[in-house]
């Protein structure tokens, strides 16, 4: 069976975004700064509500943030 | 390392709740073996790991978590959520092994006259499958947060 996982660009879209810091979405989304971190490092899969915040405050579609994808 | 507040705080609790239990079993146990509850001495135990507990939580909060842990993230939840399956599976599992081998040493007499479970024991028993479970509790949620 395919490993899935849920991969994302939210460390290019803060650069693009003023080189926005992790506390500063953390705190825009509602979030720690550690669930931040994961996320990066694709260890976890977010809410779709957080994922959708996420992409609220880049201005971008869902699917601009996350993909899914099999290794 | 990059660790969060709420981690150090569990991280201090999993610390807190090993000394202090495994200060508790050993003094009770040396006293009578597990056999009384109810002494001076075992008051003066009990005293003791209250005294300890607390000593040791102003210590380790004071050197290491003076902030206050940030507000639960759904992260936060789902890790708390699976330290609690994980130390309820270790507490139901101890609690099968506990009811089993009092039914062998009342019923059958399988365990001999020195391991008598009596109510104190029982007592005992039951403490440490709490603690236990707790320790598992905290383990897991520790391992979670260092998985990412």
């Amino acid at each position: 069976m395919a490993n899935h996982v849920i991969k994302n660009k939210i460390r290019q879209l803060r650069f693009e975004h003023e080189q926005m810091t992790q506390s500063a979405l953390a705190s825009s989304v509602g979030v720690t700064r550690q669930t931040i971190l994961s996320l990066e490092a694709c260890r976890y899969s977010p809410s779709l509500e957080l994922a959708f915040r996420i992409a609220q405050v880049f201005q971008v579609p869902l699917e601009e943030v996350f993909q899914y994808s099999s290794d | 390392m990059d660790i969060s507040a709420r981690e150090k705080s569990i991280w201090i609790e999993f610390i807190i709740t090993g000394t202090v239990s495994a200060y508790y079993f050993f003094a009770s146990y040396m006293l009578s073996g597990w056999a009384q509850i109810a002494s001076y001495e075992m008051g003066l135990v009990v005293t003791n790991a209250i005294i300890l507990s607390i000593v040791a939580s102003i210590i380790l909060y004071g050197l290491f978590a003076r902030e206050a842990p940030e507000d639960k993230d759904e992260r936060d939840l789902i890790i708390e959520s699976k330290g609690n399956a994980c130390g309820y599976f270790a507490l139901t599992i101890l609690c099968a092994i506990f009811v089993g081998l009092i039914m062998l040493d009342e019923g059958v007499g399988l365990l001999g006259k020195a391991s008598a479970i009596n109510s104190p024991v029982a007592m005992h028993l039951i403490l440490v499958a709490l603690m236990i479970s707790a320790l598992f509790k905290q383990a897991s949620q520790l391992f979670h947060y260092r998985r990412g």
